[in-house]
């Protein structure tokens, strides 16, 4: 039989010597392993006599626990230790800036187009696309604006080979569609480029964007389109926003409206923004006019249209708090991603 | 327009004091007010009239419009009752293009008298002073009544009158010291005996103009046809208050009132008198027309229970007469633009206010979806926007400037374009009948920024001219392009990641192919194609749908990036023919998903230039047997000596691994693939590495 006792201290001993954890679980190994003294002492146990058996398998169990605690107790202590100085040199400057690829972003124009067609969507207005390249039949004259019409003072046009011409304004895509004579009732939204001849400087563009919608169906009035508007403006400025409604023309519409909105900027005071008015116009409106029912043979069974529209550039623009219109249209990525900024902040 | 609050007041007693009251009841009136500089009495507002309103261009036409608006009196200004008769000058009208025409003699007495001071105030407001009473007069007359009034020296005018179409070469002198502009032959003059006196309703020649030294006056007081004026003033590039008043149509039923006026202010001053009656050769034929209602479809328009007796109440403050019950005859300032039922409907929403007007509940109904173009636009983009682009838009147009940066020789296909025949930019001479040429000018404007990452796209359109096309101009082609250029993470600071490249970008279109569920290849660029000489020739590819081209990619040519001025800078360009994309919104069938773990082989060979990497995959691909599970291209390494364009690939081999395979089978597999290769290609160079 082993003297018990100086194993135990000599295992203090090299317990106390010991520095790191493998040098403990040498240690363990040592004196607990399958091969060590210990073992090789339980191994003898049945060779004792009954009586000296049990007591030396006592204090063999006794001291091998023991020893098991506190190589235990060493080893976690020390894999602590390194673990903490493993991560001290794992140290790393958390105020550089992070890496993973950034996304890019839609333009914000097609965001605000995107949010207004979607609150159309909402209203049953399906998205319909026409032409760029027009004729003067849909740009003008089936529109109830006919050859030397003062309206044709409002949108200079680009004129083209053949007598086309680049269209001036979505409501194009209004006679494109009635002149299909779809089944009623018609819910069309139409969203794109519009061109006018303009000297171009950093408040006038030569193309730009609208955005426009028509409704067609017996027995519409004047007070749907202005529950129409006031939904639309409110889903787009707010629930709170305040609205007013003024006569405006537009040789498509009788009559034509209106729709102000309190300037965003000054809330109705009077700024900059809004030329000192407090009011800012954002949708033109009206029933669609007579004569273009006509044109398309709709001018029956108490049907009446309803049309809307507003520039999106133009929304943009108030949206971001912006006076020049011109960046929008500039493909500088800098500002692109700046004007991002702005309609996510 | 500027007007003075003192000069409305005149008209309109009762107009409120409160500024912003005011304000308010000119907009409600369709009078927009741009601007308002508040200063007591002196106060003074801009307005914007409506295109359709002449009426409006005048106190009297503001007046009339605020007076029925707040329920005020409206006064008038004196003016004299002309009397006519065959004693006046001699006129004779030949165009029926004049609708109306005075011509009212006057003896300058005093040509230094004084005209009242509000006019002249009002006058000065509207910058229409000149200095001399009797043309002071004549603008004041019109400013106030909204009947152009126009003055020709007696004494410089030969013979009779007359009113006339232009003949071809004829000419008028505008202003003092210039030649005379011809005029189009057709042009409604005013001309005497030897020459040309005005521009019917547009302005007046220098020949017969008013001086100083005048003596002798014609007052001219007429009418004229919306659309000849328009022409003559269009042609000329002139916009006088007066054209700007008929081209809207004026009242032909008011030129003696006009010049009536005229002569008030002119003898109530004490600068002239009437030298005998007034010339009407010619007097508004009416009767002024009228418009029917029907009042029940009318208060179900307007959403009110308005009686036929309100309706007509209220549109008789507009001047609006009822003949007979729902007949109204409308007034002569405004037969140009009432001609329908609802254009009284709108009178009456104007007289009760737009706001006032009750909504009506929307009926019930289903919303609407994205369409499938909205979709396919959406799903690109997003993609594209994951993948760090961000969205831009260029003009549909461009001049020669940017397509120098393709420079398509004349028999190019891209050498055609649609001209814009009237822009005011030489800058927007054609309509784009490609992308890439904004895109690269895009790229080299970022450059100039110092803006070196550049990822950009644009969903637009390109306008391919054609006879056969539908508006017998132009194909209207919808395409998505990108541009990438730099970095393909910008954001990484901790090692170098690579430069975007053409297969940066062909990732870009897998990605978009699998959102799609379009199967996508990619074959060589044929040098037919429109942009071929444009792109790299061994750095671009058609995008193929099945077997539809579906768009190209590639890198921009050097000479394209050398007239762009882009230095060394190599960006990638990609184009999708969106007309031939779908977005599939059904779950793909796919084969069932397999949980055992796959088993991995490589296999390397080494390939000429002239063997692509597709030819070598599809040929394992046959020769597979059917537990391959995937084969795909792990690593391209090229060897240092080797020659132009070999390359080493390394396709990794998965296959099922239940049930389960010996490692002798796979590996007779592998022989076999390697085996199907190298028969395939092994004499164009193909080998095992």
């Amino acid at each position: 039989m082993t003297d018990l006792e100086q194993l135990r201290e000599q295992f203090h001993k090299e317990l106390a010597d010991a520095s790191d954890t493998t040098a403990l679980e040498e240690i363990r190994t040592r004196f607990l392993g399958r091969r060590s003294v210990l073992k090789e002492e339980f191994r003898l146990l049945p060779q004792l006599p009954e009586q000296e058996r049990r007591e030396y398998a006592g204090r063999l169990n006794q001291l091998s626990q023991a020893l098991e605690q506190q190589i235990g107790q060493a080893i976690e202590t020390a894999r602590r230790a390194e673990t903490a100085e493993r991560l001290r040199d794992e140290w790393i400057d958390v105020t550089l800036p992070g890496q993973a690829p950034r996304r890019g972003a839609w333009h914000p124009l097609t965001d605000v187009e995107e949010r207004c067609l979607a609150v159309l969507r909402r209203l049953g207005f399906e998205r319909a696309e026409g032409p760029e390249v027009e004729d003067a039949y849909h740009n003008f004259d089936a529109l109830n604006i006919p050859q030397h019409h003062p309206a044709r003072d409002m949108q200079d046009t680009f004129w083209l080979d053949g007598g086309r011409l680049l269209r001036s304004h979505t409501t194009t895509v209004q006679a494109r569609v009635l002149g299909s004579r779809p089944e009623l009732p018609v819910k069309v939204a139409a969203a794109g480029r519009v061109y006018r001849n303009e000297a171009v400087d950093a408040t006038h563009l030569a193309m730009f964007h609208q955005l426009e919608g028509f409704w067609l169906e017996p027995g519409l009035t004047l007070g749907h389109l202005k529950e129409l508007l006031s939904f639309v403006a409110r889903a787009l400025y707010g629930e709170d926003i305040k609205l007013r409604f003024k006569p405006k023309y537009y040789p498509y519409t009788e009559p034509s409206i209106g729709l102000d909105i309190a300037c965003t900027n000054c809330g109705g005071d009077g700024c900059e923004a809004c030329h000192r008015v407090g009011w800012v116009t954002i949708i033109g409106a009206g029933m669609i006019h007579p004569a273009v029912l006509r044109e398309f043979g709709y001018d029956r069974d108490g049907i009446r249209g309803i049309a809307f529209g507003w520039g999106t550039t133009r929304m943009t623009a108030q949206l971001l708090g912006i006076t020049k219109v011109r960046p929008l249209y500039a493909s500088d990525q800098r500002q692109l991603s700046h004007l991002h900024r702005g309609m996510t902040a | 327009m500027k007007l003075t609050l003192a000069g409305l007041r005149a008209f309109v007693p009762g107009l409120p004091e409160d500024v912003p009251a005011l304000r308010d009841a000119l907009d409600a009136s369709g009078l927009e007010v741009k601007g308002m500089e508040t200063d007591g009495p002196q106060t003074v507002v801009t307005l914007e009239f409506l295109a359709n309103r002449g009426d409006h261009r005048s106190y009297a036409g503001v007046a009339d419009e605020l007076a029925a608006r707040l329920g005020l009196p409206r006064t008038g200004l004196p003016a004299t009752r002309l009397t006519t008769s065959a004693e006046a000058p001699a006129v004779t009208v030949e165009s029926g293009r004049c609708l109306a025409y005075t011509l009212t003699p006057l003896t300058v007495t005093d040509p230094g008298a004084a005209l009242p001071a509000d006019t002249l105030e009002r006058l000065a407001t509207a910058g229409l002073s000149t200095g001399l009473t009797v043309v002071d007069a004549a603008q004041a007359a019109g400013l106030e009544t909204g009947q152009p009034v126009h003055a020709f020296d007696a004494d410089l005018v030969a013979g009779p009158v007359v009113v006339r179409e232009s003949r071809p070469g004829e000419a008028i002198r505008l202003n003092a010291g210039e030649d005379p502009r011809e005029l189009t032959a057709g042009t409604l003059v005013v001309a005497d005996r030897e020459k040309l006196l005005a521009v019917a309703g547009v302005v007046g020649g220098t020949e017969a103009a008013v001086s100083a030294t005048t003596r002798r006056v014609l007052l001219e007081s007429a009418a004229y046809d919306p659309v000849s004026v328009r022409l003559a003033a269009g042609a000329l590039g002139l916009s006088t208050p007066a054209s700007q008043r008929y081209e809207r149509g004026s009242d032909p039923t008011a030129p003696l009132a006009g010049a009536g006026r005229a002569v008030a202010l002119l003898e109530n001053a004490g600068a002239a008198v009437r030298d005998g009656d007034t010339a009407e050769p010619v007097r508004w034929a009416g009767p002024l027309p009228t418009v029917a209602i029907d009042a029940a479809d009318c208060a179900r328009f307007l959403g009110l229970g308005l009686t036929l007796d309100d309706m007509a109440d209220r549109l008789a403050d507009y001047g609006f007469r009822q003949q007979e019950p729902g007949v109204f005859q409308v007034p002569g300032t405004r037969i140009w633009d009432v001609k329908e039922p609802e254009d009284l409907y709108e009178e009456l929403a104007r007289h009760i206010g737009f706001d006032e007007l009750p909504g009506t509940a929307l009926p019930a109904g289903t919303g609407a979806l994205p369409t499938r173009r909205e979709t396919l636009l959406r799903t690109i983009g997003d993609t594209l926007v994951g993948l760090g682009f961000y969205e831009t838009f260029t003009e549909g147009f461009y001049g020669r400037d940017t397509l120098k940066l393709l420079a398509p020789a004349g028999d190019h296909p891209l050498a055609p374009h649609v001209r814009i025949g009237n822009a005011e930019d030489r800058r927007y001479s054609m309509l784009k009948n490609n992308c890439l040429a904004q895109a690269v000018a895009a790229a080299a404007a970022n450059l100039r920024f110092k803006q070196d990452q550049i990822r950009l796209f644009e969903a637009t359109r390109v306008f391919e001219p054609s006879p056969e096309a539908d508006n017998g101009l132009c194909h209207e082609r919808p395409v998505v392009w990108a541009l990438a250029l730099g970095s393909s993470d910008p954001m990484r600071w901790s090692d170098k990641a690579p430069e975007m490249d053409f297969f940066f970008l062909r990732g870009a279109v897998e990605e978009i192919a699998l959102r799609c569920r379009a199967d996508v290849r990619f074959v060589p660029l044929p040098p037919e194609h429109p942009l071929a000489d444009s792109l790299h020739p061994h750095r671009s590819a058609r995008i193929l749908l099945g077997d539809r081209p579906a768009g190209v990619l590639g890198e921009v040519h050097p000479d394209v990036r050398r007239r762009a001025g882009l230095g060394g800078k190599r960006p990638c360009y990609l184009e999708l023919a969106v007309e031939e994309w779908e977005y599939e919104d059904r779950p793909a069938v796919l084969p069932p998903f397999r949980e055992d773990p796959p088993v991995e082989r490589m296999l390397d060979f080494v390939t000429p230039r002239t063997v692509t990497s597709e030819e070598i995959l599809a040929v394992m691909r046959a020769a597979a047997p059917d537990w391959l599970r995937t084969l795909r291209v792990v690593d391209v390494f090229v060897p240092g000596k080797a020659a132009p364009g070999e390359r080493s690939i390394t396709y990794l081999i998965t296959f099922n691994s239940e049930p389960a395979r010996t490692a002798e089978e796979i590996n007779g597999i592998l022989d076999v693939l390697v085996a199907a290769v190298t028969t395939e290609f092994g004499d164009a160079g193909v080998r095992l590495r």
